[in-house]
């Protein structure tokens, strides 16, 4: 387990790097995917297969050949980024130094907590995670869950304008 | 609602109605509109002579229409009580309002505002008489301010005429310092005891300490004193003359400026619980009485000379309210209503006939020109110098004898003496406009008015010789006092007015008093015994006293309008210009600095908001760490 | 060696910090776009994990939620991105300058 997890965790931050670091957007599209595979790995490590398939299946499947699918009919595959403003980045590099220092900070920060739930991971396995999330988002959470359709329906009104014109 | 409710309020709706009407289809109605404005006076009329016989014959109710406000302890109905002081005042409102209408039709003929001056008197009409049913302090100011805005607009009728508008601010501004006190005094009633309604404020007034029954008293005093044109805020009516003559019948002489005296007399419970306030009203009323009549002595406007009348006029009421004798003052109320109002009408006639003229300098002879109009005329002077057996003999001797009754002795003599001049005065006009040789424009033409203005003349001119019977002294036996008293019975320290003197001996003086200065007045206009311009050199002063009104306007100029216009424009110049304008514009100046630096911030480069938000998360996560 | 949260939350924040930095360095639209959803997949992943160790449910369904709003994100930015292009020719959020008056 603990190999898998290291080997995930590489995974994932090569390829976040090389989403950020590839000039050509269509490269980094791919290399998003990659990224989101990895984390999908972590979250069956962390037994939640459900969210692992819905990572894939949403993210990569959905959102990622989407932006992929733009790239492509704009024709931005060679519009490369050359244009490399050093001011920018040195700024962008500090901010980004001071940001991670103060998340680790936090993270050395933070006290023990004990479990206080009720779903510890046999639970979960004997109900089944997906039944369980099903449960939850009809039941309790089914007013966000609600609202949350309404607002896929807002976007897709706003897209059709925004790209209409 | 029975039908005496409903007859009651439909007294003051056919009024308003009219004022509607006449106000949104005036200009359709053209012509029509005079009829129409004095159809529903007059209907007012008949159902007020109904409402008095109702309640003469069988007792005063209280009717409500509707509850106004309530808001928890604060209630007020608009809702009226029906007693024998109010239908007399409606009966002679409705009735003056009616015949003063009619003669309108004629007087305004042909004025290019004819149907809205309908709609103002309409609406003045409808004021007047819910002032008078108010049963309640707050109704009763509502429609105190009402009849004085009605008096503003119709003073300021021809408002292209600077004067003519002039006069209206005056009044109403006057009007203003008078109604403050009159509102601060109603404030003080609520605050005191918590309602407003009168059956409850005069049933509880006696519980409140004594110095603040008389605080009350005289704040309400003070709205009569504006409203009733007393002495020192009487500056308001002779300027009032500018509006049309009708008007100044109607509510400069009949109606509205009694409004005063018909306040004290209602709220005679809280005067007779305060001597001190009673006093005061009776000096004002002295004070006005005699600064009056002198002053009219020597004007040549006759509308003024009328006007200064009837300050003084209303100046006798408050010496009769002022000593508790309530029945006589609204007994000489409603006579002198009917006299001064027929005297404003007449000279209305007068100036139609003279094309507008109003100098007295500029008359005479016109008694075989207009012979209506002169009778007419001579029986409402007649009746104003107290003559018998014209009314005004009878209520001013009811007042006089009640003066002299109490032991008043001094306001007795000043009564007295006021008499003479009014005799004096009122006979100088009529001697110099109907009598005598022709001062005329040779080629004015002049001639007496149509019917519809004579008529209402006749009426008034039969009112004002037979009227006063039913106050025959002594008076305190007579028709009108065991009518009203009724009311006033229940006043704390009432006593009958007149019983212990010789009535006839009083009446005798009174009556000698006005026959001497009508003498007079025919001995200096008539036959011309003395020189008058010698006279006037020999009196020089006190002839430049009364000549420019005691100088009051001047002194108010110089004591108040002055300083307040100077510091108005200290405030204009200093404060306003230079202070509040240099603050506002120095803080303007200083935002359009600062801001012309601080907007180089926003470049519209979307890269640079994403670098300013960024910033922004890592020092709110600084700040929260740190904390 | 046990792999416990800590180490999930530090997977979690490299990536974040790795997204910020593209928000910030990058310019093309696409770009930063792809770097934003970077960030949001680290706040996913840190959801997941202390959820797993609290055991509770609650951090799982906010992930479900999150992904909810970054396809509708997904949708209105592609439909902004398209705009952009046909108004500019290119989608250099540089050209992006007329934020102000």
């Amino acid at each position: 387990m603990e190999a898998l997890f290291y080997i995930f965790s590489i995974i994932a931050i090569f390829s976040a790097l090389m989403v950020i670091l590839v000039k050509n957007p269509l490269t980094s599209a791919l290399y998003i995917i990659l990224c989101f595979f990895a984390l999908a790995g972590f979250y069956i490590l962390l037994n939640m297969q459900f969210l692992a398939a819905m990572q894939i299946l949403v993210y990569a499947g959905a959102i990622i050949v989407l932006i992929v699918l733009v790239i492509m009919l704009l024709n931005l595959a060679k519009a490369k980024d050359t244009i490399r403003d050093f001011h920018q980045m040195a700024v962008g590099i500090i901010a980004v130094l001071l940001l991670f220092a103060e998340v680790i900070l936090y993270l050395n920060a933070a006290g023990e907590s004990k479990p206080t739930g009720i779903y510890t991971n046999a639970v979960i396995n004997k109900i089944g995670n997906t039944q369980i999330i099903g449960q939850f988002l009809f039941t309790k959470y089914v007013f966000p869950f609600e609202v949350a359709s309404i607002l896929l329906l807002v976007a897709v009104i706003g897209a059709y304008i925004f790209a209409k014109k | 609602m029975n039908s005496k409710d409903l007859i009651v309020w439909l007294i003051p709706f056919f009024p308003l109605l009219g004022a509607i009407l006449l106000g949104v289809f005036g200009k359709y109605l053209k012509n029509y509109s005079g009829y129409l404005g004095s159809v529903f006076i007059v209907i007012s009329f008949i159902l007020s002579t109904v409402i008095f016989f109702t309640v003469a014959y069988g007792h005063s109710f209280t009717s409500t229409l509707y509850s106004w406000i309530d808001a928890s302890y604060f209630k007020v109905n608009v809702s009226t009580t029906v007693d024998r002081l109010s239908v007399i005042m409606l009966v002679m409102v409705t009735g003056i309002s009616s015949l003063v209408h009619i003669y309108s039709i004629g007087y305004m003929k042909d004025d290019k505002g004819f149907a809205r001056y309908f709609s103002y008197l309409n609406l003045f009409v409808f004021s007047m008489i819910m002032l008078i049913m108010a049963n309640n302090f707050l109704l009763l100011y509502v429609f105190w301010e009402a009849v004085g805005f009605c008096s503003y607009i119709l003073i300021g009728f021809w408002y292209e005429k600077k004067s003519a508008s002039n006069a209206g601010k005056k009044a109403f501004i006057v009007n203003r310092i008078g109604d403050f006190g009159f509102a601060l005094g109603v404030m003080l009633i609520f605050v005191n005891m918590g309602t407003l309604s009168y059956s409850s404020v005069f049933s509880g007034i006696h519980l409140l300490p004594p110095y603040l029954i008389t605080t009350i008293a005289l704040l309400l005093f003070a709205g009569a004193v504006g409203k009733s044109a007393q002495f020192p805020l009487h500056v308001w009516l002779p300027d009032a003359m500018e509006g049309p003559t009708p008007v100044s019948a109607l509510i400069h002489a009949a109606t509205m400026v009694t409004a005063g005296v018909y306040l004290i007399a209602r709220c005679h419970i809280i005067f007779s619980y305060s001597p001190d306030a009673s006093n005061v009203v009776l000096i004002i009323g002295g004070t006005t009485a005699f600064i009056a009549a002198f002053i009219a002595m020597t004007q040549f406007d006759i509308k003024r000379i009328i006007a200064y009348s009837t300050i003084s006029q209303l100046g006798y009421m408050f010496m009769a309210v002022g000593i508790g004798s309530y029945a006589a003052g609204i007994f000489h109320l409603v006579s002198h209503a009917i006299f001064k109002g027929l005297l404003f009408l007449t000279a209305g006639s007068v100036m139609h006939g003279m094309s507008g003229e109003l100098d007295l300098r500029k008359m005479g002879g016109l008694y075989s020109k207009m012979k209506k109009t002169a009778i007419t005329f001579i029986v409402g002077g007649l009746a104003l110098s107290g003559i018998p057996p014209f009314s005004g003999f009878f209520s001013k001797d009811a007042i006089l004898a009640s003066l002299f009754n109490k032991g008043d002795y001094f306001f007795w003599i000043i009564g007295e003496l006021v008499a003479f001049m009014t005799a004096f005065y009122i006979f100088r006009l009529i001697f110099n406009v109907f009598f005598g040789e022709s001062h005329a424009d040779k080629n004015l033409h002049v001639h007496e008015s149509p019917n519809v203005m004579t008529i209402p003349l006749i009426i008034l001119a039969c009112f004002a010789a037979v009227f006063g019977f039913i106050g025959m002294p002594p008076f305190d036996h007579s028709i009108f006092y065991n009518f009203i008293n009724k009311d006033f019975a229940n006043s704390f320290n009432f006593s009958p007015a007149v019983n212990n003197y010789p009535w006839y001996l009083l009446s005798t003086v009174s009556v000698i008093a006005g026959l001497s200065g009508i003498y007079a007045a025919y001995v200096f206009y008539i036959k011309k015994s003395f020189d008058l311009e010698m006279l006037k050199k020999r009196f020089k002063t006190v002839y430049a006293l009364s000549f420019n009104k005691l100088y009051i306007d001047e002194i108010y100029d110089f004591a108040i309008v002055k300083p307040m216009k100077n510091f108005s424009v200290f405030l204009w110049r200093v404060v306003d210009s230079f202070v509040i304008d240099g603050a506002v514009n120095g803080i303007a100046q200083w935002i359009s600095v600062t801001s012309s630096k601080v907007r180089k911030v926003q470049n519209g480069m979307l890269m640079s908001y994403i670098f300013t938000l960024s910033v922004g998360v890592i020092a709110l996560l600084a700040y929260y760490f740190v904390r | 060696m046990n792999v416990n949260v800590n180490d999930y939350l530090a997977v979690a924040s490299i990536i974040f910090c790795i997204g910020a930095l593209g928000v910030l360095i990058r310019k093309n639209l696409i770009t930063i776009f792809l770097s934003l959803e970077l960030m949001f997949n680290a706040a996913n992943l840190g959801f997941v994990a202390v959820s797993e160790y609290l055991n509770l449910m609650s951090g799982d369904i906010f992930v479900i939620f999150i992904m909810v709003v970054a396809a509708a994100e997904a949708a209105i930015l592609l439909g902004i991105a398209i705009a952009f292009y046909r108004e500019k020719g290119t989608i250099n959020i540089d050209k992006a300058n007329e934020l102000r008056m």
